[in-house]
């Protein structure tokens, strides 16, 4: 990168940074360091919300999703505006009714101190992890393209998060995510006019969907069912909406960002917010990955896009085997770039016939192309044992920093960073929030002042930001980081939903029927993920997302079944 | 003003008069995107 570009960078960086600070100066009450002083307007909290789910993982593999498997994946987000209007319903008046701090208190007053603390606890778990993938997702990129070392990638991220967190809680969290949200769409709004700018002269926008609709990646709504189809509309209106009700109405990470309303009409309408923007967002997210895909229709790209593990790979005794691979792979590319030539000059045309057999050779070349990359794949994982063979959250910055120009690769960079800080800062904020209030002041340390939990708040913070860091650092990557950190959310967060949904609709149900319910489903859940992992999962064979449902249908289920037994 | 009053006024969305209309308005942006999606599928597939 040149010098500029570093401007950019940890100019945009330190200026958030310095800003949070100076933001938050007058933080001095847990009101305030927990609750922004609740007096934020819906837009930040709508920025907020959203801020806190774009993560850096967001802008790292949504386009690399989109460049090799379309824009399918959007349908995943078709549930998000379902479960705003839901938990804008049920949710909200209940925590603001009860004035309630984190999500989790609200389950003492309804059930018991255990219940309230096995929710507690599993968020810690999940979201502890989560915050450690959100920091390492942009270090093993930096890491990567720059030549950086990774831990000391990690430790930079959670430190300049960790300033303005444990410093100034959510209000600081709350305005950075602002200036955060204007870097991050600005940067990617910025970067999708450049792909397009990029085309190679005579290949105009209508062009370049045409391509992308014949070689099937425009393919955005699939009505089929299918319960192993990870991504089709079913599973995003049915699994992501229970996938969704769990983070937004029940993950403190979230629930913190709401609660710092002025009033409740001002909570609802954030929500509302992230329900109307929230999929175009990712449809422009997606739609960069698509275009990135057809720039390289015209332009030769790598057999491998991760270019330090390439390297290594030149240095062993396959070095000759993977160039020559690539030549191979550089011919094809030759011969497929006239074929999506011959393909757009029959679609000018409009003749129907010479399309199709365009079509069918493009998409025949591609699929050799395919297999090449899968190859270099395969000799990469025998040449170097145990290094990463994926190289999907590669694609979009190798493309920035081959091809944008100087600066706008900086604030690609500021993008992919301000996106891992918005949400590691959110996450920190309520693993602090949730340790102290739900933990510590609850069973630890009652009757002390509001100055003690303050401190306790901040400590607690900047110790779950060491956790993070040291997460981090001994991840190893995923088949994909979003798909990672969605993972662990359909693990985890069914069970707790379940927990909510039952002490918000079955009034009948007390505390152990549910308790007991909870843990024999949260146990199901990973034994079933584990049996799919093995292949013997029979009946029980489905896409993670589907966990949501079940996850949460088992703790209803299981509460009634439970219920009636000790009734008899 | 009364307390409640105030307090009915604070909880009204802007722009309708009741959230349910908010609601509908936010389902029905959802409904026109899926089928704008439908529609730019078939097209270019």
């Amino acid at each position: 990168m040149s010098s500029i570009d570093w401007i950019v960078l940890f100019g945009t960086l330190l200026s958030i940074v310095a800003y949070g600070v100076w933001k938050s100066r007058g933080t001095k009450n847990m009101e305030d360091y927990l609750k922004g002083g609740t007096d934020v307007k819906w837009y930040a909290i709508g920025l907020s919300i959203m801020a806190t789910q774009a993560s850096a993982i967001t802008f790292l593999s949504t386009p690399g999703q989109a460049y090799n498997d379309g824009m399918g994946f959007i349908q995943f987000y078709f549930g998000l505006p379902i479960a705003m209007i839901i938990i804008s319903v049920f949710f909200l008046p209940i925590y603001y009714k009860l004035k309630v701090y984190t999500a989790y208190e609200y389950l003492e007053t309804r059930f018991d101190m255990k219940t309230r603390m096995l929710a507690a606890f599993i968020f810690l778990i999940q979201r502890g992890l989560g915050a450690g993938i959100t920091i390492y997702a942009p270090s093993i990129i930096l890491s990567s393209l720059l030549g950086w070392d990774l831990k000391i990638t990690n430790v930079l991220i959670g430190t300049l998060v960790i300033v303005y967190t444990v410093s100034g809680g959510t209000k600081a969290v709350t305005q950075t995510q602002k200036t955060q949200m204007a870097v991050m769409m600005g940067g990617m709004i910025v970067a999708g006019i450049l792909v397009i700018i990029s085309l190679p002269t005579g290949v105009g926008f209508n062009d370049a969907l045409n391509v992308a609709g014949k070689m099937g990646k425009l393919e955005v709504v699939d009505f089929s069912f299918d319960l192993k189809n990870r991504y089709s509309f079913w599973s995003g209106m049915t699994g992501a909406v229970f996938l969704f009700m769990s983070y937004f109405g029940t993950d403190q990470s979230q629930v913190q960002r709401y609660l710092s309303g002025k009033s409740l009409a001002e909570s609802r309408l954030g929500l509302m917010m992230n329900g109307l923007l929230k999929v175009p967002m990712q449809f422009i997210i997606l739609f960069i990955g698509v275009m990135v895909f057809v720039y390289y229709q015209y332009n030769q790209p790598p057999v491998f896009f991760n270019d330090t593990v390439k390297q290594q790979v030149y240095d062993t005794e396959y070095g000759d085997d993977f160039k020559s691979l690539e030549h191979e792979y550089e011919s094809l590319f030759d011969e497929k770039l006239d074929a999506v030539n011959d393909l757009n000059a029959a679609i000018k045309t409009e003749n129907e016939s010479a399309i199709e057999d365009a079509q069918v050779l493009v998409n025949s070349i591609q699929d050799e192309s395919d297999v090449l990359r899968d190859e270099a794949k395969e000799m990469i994982a025998t040449a170097i044992p145990g290094a990463e063979t994926n190289d999907k959250d590669y694609i979009f910055m190798t493309f920035v920093m081959n091809v944008l120009p100087v600066g706008i690769v900086g604030l690609l960079f500021a993008v992919i960073f301000s996106a891992a800080m918005s949400s590691t800062s959110s996450e920190l904020n309520a693993l602090g929030g949730t340790t102290t209030i739900d933990f510590y002041k609850r069973k630890v340390k009652q009757g002390e002042s509001d100055l003690h939990y303050l401190k306790s708040s901040k400590i607690f913070t900047l110790a779950w930001g060491i956790l993070a860091i040291i997460i981090a650092s001994t991840l190893s990557l995923f088949e994909n980081l979003i798909q990672a950190v969605n993972l662990i959310g359909s693990l985890f967060y069914p069970t707790v939903l379940g927990i909510f949904i039952v002490a918000f609709f079955f009034k009948s149900i007390k505390s152990n029927a549910v308790f007991i319910a909870a843990i024999i489903s949260q146990l199901l859940i990973i034994f079933i993920h584990y049996l799919n992992l093995q292949g013997t999962a029979g009946i029980f064979t489905m896409g993670f997302l589907w966990y949501n449902a079940l996850g949460c249908a088992m703790v209803v289920i299981f509460s009634f079944l439970i219920k009636i037994f000790r009734d008899k | 003003m009364s307390e409640e009053t105030k307090a009915a006024e604070e909880g009204k969305p802007p722009f309708f008069s009741s959230w349910s209309k908010m609601y509908w308005f936010v389902m029905g942006t959802l409904g026109v995107l899926i089928l704008l999606f439908y529609l730019f599928t078939e097209h270019y597939s």
